[in-house]
């Protein structure tokens, strides 16, 4: 993975760890004990994480040392960003689907939308994949395990 | 009541559905149990054992079938196999292969339950002997350990631990009375819940990670090998017994260190029946000791892992945790006392692993065709279907809609980690472990007023520390090793 995108990763988790260590310290009384304790734990893992990455001497120490290996971490296989959102953007929608419409309509028509617009798969394999995954899951929860399936805030009280 | 029809059904169940998630790379024992936790909610808990059993158990030997017939591991501990195992296919003795990876998960499987049984007394008074330093510390040590077996991934490894930790701050605090960093939402009042965040984690990341990827899950399409002359590699695994039975310690012994996991039991099972064996040089060309030794190991050391998870409530294994979540979620409160007061359920468990593993070994020799064809599945027909039945199962456990959020918000976060090589099993541990280890300290301290120096001062929590320190030097030692080594190659080549 090229060195800048490391960095940048590792800075955004310090980043993190520091607004937890400020919050943590915001906590009453024995409250706040242990999550201080590791958030200062996180700071310091996370400095040694930026350090690690930079192309300097004691970064590449630290980084061969706590890898284990002489040789330095492994070359990531590249992927596209596009690729990455648009998986999110499908889980997203599935969620927001489930939501709003509820299991028995929304299962169906991701599963189709996914198989025909993200995975190029023929209508009819999509069709029938889509109308087996929701009767799979009709059948074993609501038939067999009575368990409601929940209908959406359109269609239910929840 | 594992004898009872309903026990027997679901651990049917367990063992098919062990086999095929085992048979495809990338799903595994963990991603089964946290899949099928919520079905288990109106289930007794024995019956959920039976359950949760049958996936143990199966899930090694599944792993297996795909690795002689097609080189694909199913799971990381089945890779070993890989080395004799798909050469034998290719010598057109795929069958003896599958056959002697069956009985030898069958023999290794029962030996690690054995192994666990025997252990167990002891551990009971142990386990009395521990106070809240001692779980403390053991509680560091398993976040330690863990982190430490993650390959290269040691400082990320801690990194997400500590991640895992201040998720598990979020909720209602016992100590102080208050609510920590649940920023208004009601939703968090019980904590960050487990189960949904196992199913985002694993599931889903895993899903997003194969959406991303493509293809079939298997990347040869090799199916064309014959599969008979399964008794062949049945007799072979009897007649190797010496084999067999030190595969077998070797596996329930790491397995009972967390941390180290069954890659490494299967590995090195593998190293020392060949460094043992007459013919050393036939090893990697279809020797059926190379199936049978790793094997035994993968899953005698199911038995062993049980043992810190049932006994100090310490995970040694993503698949341990997610166990314990299921544990968690009947009620049955993982720590010192499990053992002690519900030893009937967690017998259920050991009885259950114990006949999964044959169970697993017959069905899987009738349908190893069958198994390996699931990972003929393209992954676009794979990931909705497993993504819808995962925010099914996350909805099931509570009612709740903010569960599905959770999963599909832990699914992308663990799909981050696994693209920028955090490992998920530390977040998983700590966040498990987390409430153990802040009651622990918090009573550790009033044991002293607020010292530190309760954690040095009693011989089995400064043992406990000692091996955490050991652990946090590992990868260190194994830098220096390495460089010998290299160092040494290099001046063998000039």
């Amino acid at each position: 993975m090229a060195a800048g995108k490391q960095i940048f990763i590792s800075a955004l988790v310090l980043l993190g760890a520091l607004g937890f260590l400020a919050l943590g310290y915001e906590l009453p009384g024995k409250g706040r004990d242990v999550p201080v304790l590791v958030g200062w734990i996180a700071v310091g893992l996370c400095v040694l994480d930026v350090v690690a990455q930079t192309p300097t001497a004691a970064g590449r120490w630290i980084a061969a040392l706590l890898s284990g290996s002489a040789s330095g971490e492994p070359e990531d296989e590249p992927r596209g960003l596009s690729l990455e959102l648009k998986s999110f953007f499908w889980v997203l929608v599935a969620c927001a689907g489930v939501i709003v419409f509820g299991f028995l309509w929304a299962v169906p028509v991701y599963v189709f939308a996914y198989m025909t617009l993200h995975g190029r798969k023929p209508v009819v394999q999509s069709g029938l994949t889509a109308l087996g995954a929701t009767a799979f899951l009709w059948i074993a929860f609501e038939l067999l395990l009575e368990y409601e399936i929940y209908r959406g805030l359109l269609f239910s009280d929840l | 009541m594992i004898l009872h029809w309903k026990g027997m059904t679901m651990l049917a169940l367990g063992v098919l559905v062990g086999l095929v998630f085992g048979a495809i790379p990338g799903l595994g024992g963990s991603t089964a149990i946290a899949l099928f936790i919520p079905l288990t909610f109106d289930m007794k808990p024995e019956e959920a054992m039976a359950l949760a059993g049958g996936i143990m158990g199966a899930v090694s030997f599944g792993g297996s079938i795909t690795a002689v017939l097609l080189n694909t591991p199913g799971t990381a501990p089945s890779a070993a196999t890989c080395f004799d195992g798909y050469p034998m296919a290719q010598q057109g003795r795929a069958g003896a292969a599958i056959g002697a990876a069956g009985a030898a998960s069958s023999v290794g499987g029962i030996i690690g339950v054995l192994l666990l049984v025997a252990v167990i007394p002891i551990a009971k008074g142990v386990i009395l002997a521990f106070g809240p330093p001692e779980f403390f510390m053991l509680a560091i040590l398993g976040l330690a350990a863990i982190a430490a077996s993650t390959g290269g991934m040691f400082l990320r490894g801690l990194i997400a631990g500590a991640l895992g930790l201040v998720l598990a701050f979020v909720g209602y605090d016992s100590v102080s009375g208050g609510e920590r960093f649940m920023f208004g939402i009601d939703y968090f009042w019980d904590g960050i819940p487990l189960v949904p965040t196992l199913i985002g984690l694993f599931a889903v990341g895993e899903m997003i990670n194969l959406s991303i990827s493509g293809g079939t899950v298997a990347r040869t399409r090799e199916l064309d090998m014959k599969v008979s002359g399964a008794w062949e590699g049945v007799v072979a695994t009897f007649r190797e017994w010496a084999v067999v039975v030190r595969g077998s310690a070797l596996g329930a012994f790491i397995g009972a260190i967390p941390g180290v996991g069954g890659t490494v039991a299967g590995f090195l099972a593998y190293t020392t029946a060949m460094h043992s064996s007459k013919d050393p040089e036939s090893f990697g060309k279809g020797n059926i000791v190379g199936v049978i030794a790793p094997e035994a190991s993968n899953n005698a050391k199911d038995g062993g892992a049980l043992l810190p998870t049932l006994a100090f409530g310490i995970p040694g294994s993503a698949e341990m945790a997610v166990f314990l979540g299921l544990l968690i979620l009947h009620g049955l409160e993982p720590g010192p006392l499990l053992l002690i007061e519900h030893e009937a359920t967690i017998m259920s468990l050991i009885v259950s692993l114990t006949i999964s593993c044959i169970i697993a070994t017959v069905i899987g020799l009738l349908f190893t065709r069958w198994l390996s064809l699931v990972t003929m599945v393209d992954v676009h027909v794979l990931v909705p279907v497993v993504v819808a039945v995962a925010f099914m199962g996350s909805f099931a456990l509570h009612n709740k809609v903010g569960d599905v959020i959770l999963t599909a918000a832990f699914g992308i976060v663990g799909y981050l980690m696994i693209r920028f090589r955090y490992p998920r099993v530390t977040l998983v541990i700590a966040l498990v472990l987390g409430e153990l280890a802040e009651r622990s300290f918090h009573q550790a301290m009033n044991m002293t007023g607020g010292g530190w120096s309760i954690f040095f001062t009693r011989g089995i929590s400064l043992g406990i520390f000692v091996l955490i320190v050991v652990a946090l030097m590992i990868p260190a030692l194994r830098f220096v090793l390495d460089r010998r080594r290299r160092a040494a190659a290099a001046g063998g080549r000039s």
